[in-house]
């Protein structure tokens, strides 16, 4: 086992996997830092050097460096004892975009220099110079690669404020996964209009179902394929509305990139626009940012899991 | 620019101008500090096209050219003067966070290397604002933005909790033992006294300003007319000039001194391997000093920084007693023949020496001699006949070497010492009382063997101006010298100004720049086995400890953003957090108000309170220190219900 397997295994280890973690002594690590290390040393070469030229001036220094780097050693370690960290409700995005993935974060205390990073490949940093007392809403750059649904993965929160000579970090796995659809590439799909629109069955949209919307509105289709108990909503026809479907002499991932990326293009220009799958469902026309997420999570689930 | 880097700029721009004021500059360093600071104004024209590294190896190259040039350098100042520039450097060179750290930590060695070149109060303070404007970058480059004010009252205070660790490191750690000698090489000082004594080569005497020792006593000082301190004995006479003839003979097992210390000598660097002092007693450390037989205090070496020494009574001063040899009456026969007939002369009336001394004090008073800083130069062949029946103008070297030769001529034993004399007495608020010696008070006078009484100090000047040895060198000058003297154009309250902080300065160097490993050692058993005060100071270095670590952990943790009325505002919140009220992200104050009193129904009027007065204050008139007031209250009545609540 290599260094790096052994290192990531640690930091498995490590990790806490909650939706809410508070940090303190049982999740918090805490390490002298490089420039901690070369602090020692230059605190130890004027030691040397007002002992030996009887200079109480560098040993004075010496002293007071030392005496930095103990007293570091609590505050870097205080500025995030006590921190709360809670996961929030997550929007769905596309592969390969930057997105943000939203914290809660509570601090009885102002805190300087924090540090947050995704413990994948190629995840980009985020330092906050630092927070104030409160409850604050943090987005964290969050990226994945493949669609799907995935887990956010490994977090480090480090800070080493107040003078950089120690690191304190804490890993976090938040569960709150999140729908990420294909990438965006442009290509072609399959069009319908209004007029060459699919029978009545394909206009439903589905949403999960409750007891007070009667037996009739239940999806019985859907429940026969084992995808829970859903209802279906019937929305009026929009003369503008665009079906898109994946391009049929396309593999399928691709297809289904090049439909997110026009299903982009038509929203962004506010027209009306539905999704149709080869299995036959289908999302009907809308508009606005939440017909958008509902897209994405069509799109990054799909096909979906029996046993989903 | 960030606010780190200007931090650092400011730290290396104090650092290089005390080491302007303190000669430790090199020429290359001197120049190429400040340019470099400057160019730091525009970093981006240096960091194009490889100009960085082109300029770095050029001051590389520059210093190992112009380095072994400095004559009076030592390798430590060397050393020294290429890491300032090298520092000066790799501030221009830092762009992100690790390089501005590595920057600083360059500055905190260059600052340690100057306080090892200059222990004066003034150097150490500069230097320890020097560290002070460090540790603020530091905090500034982990905090990003912030106040300025806010970051010196952190640095400030964090710096502040720390000092009785350093105290108390400084005081009880021990120190590890000197392994190899690293000179300071701040320069050896410059000296009033020189290890020749050449009277007629000398047109015009330079008087250098300048302190030379600080004396502390244990009792009363000496009366003016006996504060003689020797430093050197010259007894070879080669009919011009005097020097220090056979090398010292020093006393093989050196008495123990009786006693605590009479004398306390703070002495400033001197070019010369020997020690002022009284004459009387023995050295206190005989390792450090020892004891001639002509009665120097020899070191064995050049002091290139200061040194603190004490003298202690013995039962007697042995070199007093010490018999004359040779050297003691050689004389270069035809040398100076007038002066050797006029010796003939008093020899053939009497051959007592101490008539001898006599009938020469009666001459020097009767044939004019006048003193004078401008005496002129003395012909090479028989300068001193010159002196004596010609010119009858000269300062106290022309007296002494004048009147050595005359005893010698007339057969008793005679030697010339040079050292100080006088001294002024100072009473300080922020110290003991001292006799300052500056370089201007070096003196020479004469010692001449008396049977029965040993060496006898006898001082011819005293006999031609009597001024001198009763109030100062000043007070005896004419108006034409007395301008050439530096400290008498001052006014009296700069000497005031000037003396209170030698005052503070003797305590600094006295208290903290001399501590060593001996004193150490001596302090504590004081505490041990004293009468408690070494417990109650470590009980006072803790809790001022504690009380420094409250501090900087409320600083640390205080919430530095926005206004003094949203800190304020602030401050009640928190009192409604005990209550497990806090504002929702996007929640206005207002709906956070309604949502609480809709919950703690008890504390409606106190949240209407707080909700108008702080939108009287943002939307209104009102002032912010009544609402601070205002809201301090309300703050008081959430925290009293809150008690209740848990209670």
């Amino acid at each position: 086992m290599g260094f790096a397997e052994w290192w990531q295994g640690l930091q498995r280890r490590l990790s806490r996997r909650s939706p809410h973690l508070q940090l303190g002594h049982r999740n918090l690590y805490i390490f002298l830092s490089r420039f901690g290390a070369l602090w020692l040393i230059t605190a130890a070469v004027l030691y040397l050097l007002g002992t030996q030229a009887k200079s109480n001036t560098s040993v004075l220094l010496a002293f007071l460096m030392l005496s930095l780097l103990g007293l570091s050693l609590f505050l870097t370690h205080l500025n995030l004892q006590g921190l709360e960290l809670e996961v929030q409700q997550q929007q769905a995005c596309c592969a390969g975009e930057q997105h943000p993935y939203w914290i809660q974060v509570r601090s009885k205390t102002w805190r300087p220099g924090l540090r947050w990073q995704w413990l994948s490949p190629g995840a980009e940093a985020k330092q906050l110079h630092h927070i104030q007392p409160g409850s604050h809403r943090i987005s964290l750059p969050w990226c994945a690669q493949r669609r799907g649904v995935h887990p956010p993965g490994r977090l480090l929160l480090c800070t080493s404020a107040p003078l950089g000579l120690f690191r304190c970090w804490t890993y976090w796995e938040p569960p709150e996964r999140l729908w990420v659809a294909p990438h965006r590439r442009p290509g072609p799909v399959q069009e319908h209009t209004i007029t060459d629109a699919p029978d009545g069955d394909l206009l439903d949209t589905l949403q999960p179902w409750r007891p007070e919307q009667g037996w009739q509105r239940v999806d019985w289709k859907a429940q026969a394929r084992g995808r829970g108990w859903l209802s279906k909503s019937f929305t009026a026809l929009d003369q503008n509305a665009l079906w898109l479907a994946p391009a049929a002499r396309c593999p399928l991932e691709d297809a289904l990139e090049h439909l997110c990326d026009r299903l982009w293009h038509e929203l962004q220009q506010g027209r009306p626009t539905g999704l149709v799958f080869p299995d036959g469902s289908a999302l009907a026309p809308d508009t606005g940012n939440a017909h958008w997420q509902r897209c994405l999570i069509a799109l990054a689930e799909w096909p979906p899991c029996p046993s989903a | 620019m960030p606010l780190s880097l200007r931090l650092l700029q400011l730290a290396q721009a104090l650092l290089w101008g005390q080491l302007l004021v303190g000669g430790q500059l090199q020429p290359l360093a001197a120049v190429g500090i400040p340019t470099l600071l400057a160019l730091s104004l525009r970093p981006s024209w240096l960091r194009a096209g490889g100009r960085l590294p082109a300029l770095t190896l050029l001051a590389l190259a520059a210093w190992a050219f112009t380095a072994p040039l400095q004559e009076r350098s030592s390798w430590l100042l060397s050393v020294g003067n290429l890491l300032w520039l090298m520092g000066g450097l790799k501030l221009l060179e830092s762009r992100d966070h690790p390089g501005r750290r590595r920057a600083c930590l360059v500055l905190l060695l260059g600052i340690g290397l100057a306080g090892s070149l200059s222990q004066n109060l003034a150097a150490s303070l500069v230097q320890g604002l020097c560290a002070l404007c460090c540790v603020g970058s530091l905090l500034s480059l982990e905090a990003g933005p912030q106040p300025l004010k806010g970051l010196l009252r952190r640095c400030i205070a964090m710096v502040g909790a720390l000092l009785p660790v350093v105290i108390a490191a400084f005081l009880l750690l021990p120190r590890l033992p000197v392994l190899w000698s690293l000179t300071g090489g701040g320069g050896l000082g410059q000296s009033g006294l020189s290890s020749e004594l050449r009277p007629g080569d000398i047109a015009q005497l330079v008087s250098l300003g300048g302190m030379a020792a600080r004396v502390q006593f244990s009792g009363a000082p000496p009366p003016p007319q006996e504060r003689y301190w020797r430093v050197l004995v010259h007894r070879r006479f080669d009919g011009q000039g005097w020097s220090q003839g056979p090398p010292p003979d020093l006393a093989s097992n050196q008495p123990r001194p009786l006693g605590p210390s009479r004398e306390r000598w703070l002495i400033e660097p001197s070019p010369l391997p020997w020690r002022p002092w009284g004459g009387n007693g023995l050295p206190s450390d005989p390792g450090a000093l020892r004891l001639s037989s002509t009665g120097g205090l020899w070191a064995g070496a050049p002091l290139s920084e200061r040194q603190l020494y004490s003298v202690s009574p013995s039962g007697g001063n042995p070199w007093r007693s010490q018999p004359p040899t040779a050297w003691d009456l050689q004389l270069p026969q035809g040398s100076n023949p007038k002066l050797e007939a006029l010796a003939r002369q008093w020899r053939s009336q009497s051959r007592d020496p101490a008539a001898l001394v006599a009938l020469a004090r009666g001459w020097y008073q009767t044939q004019g001699f006048r003193y004078s800083l401008e005496p002129g130069r003395l012909p090479t062949a028989a300068p001193l006949d010159a002196f004596l029946f010609e010119r009858r103008l000269g300062f106290c070297e022309h007296f002494a070497s004048s009147f050595s030769a005359l005893m010698r001529a007339a057969g008793v034993p005679a030697r010339v010492v040079v050292g100080y004399q006088g001294g002024a007495w100072k009473q300080p608020l922020a110290s003991e009382p001292y006799l300052l010696l500056e370089q201007s008070d070096a003196h020479a006078w004469s010692e001449v063997w008396l049977p029965g009484m040993g060496w006898v100090d006898v001082d011819p000047t005293g006999w031609v101006v009597p001024e001198r040895m009763r109030l100062s060198l000043v007070a005896s000058l004419s108006a034409k010298d007395r301008q050439r003297i530096a400290t008498a154009g001052a006014p009296g309250w700069i000497q005031g100004l000037a003396s209170q902080w030698q005052g503070l300065d003797t305590r600094w160097q006295l208290w903290v720049m001399q501590f060593d490993s001996s004193q150490q050692q001596q302090l504590l058993p004081r505490w041990l086995t004293g009468d408690g005060q070494g417990v109650m100071a470590l009980l006072s270095l803790a809790l001022c400890l504690a009380g420094g670590l409250v501090l900087v952990l409320r600083l640390e943790r205080a919430d530095d953003s926005g206004d003094a009325a949203r800190q304020s505002l602030n401050h009640c919140l928190r009192e409604l957090n005990a209550l497990s009220l806090e504002p929702s992200p996007g929640e206005t104050l207002q709906q956070f108000v309604e949502r609480a009193r809709q919950q703690e129904p008890a504390l409606g009027e106190a949240l209407q309170r707080l909700l108008t007065l702080y939108n009287m204050y943002r939307f209104g008139t009102m002032a912010q220190r009544p609402l601070q007031q205002e809201l301090r209250s309300v703050r008081k009545q959430l925290r009293a219900y809150g008690r209740r609540g848990t209670t």
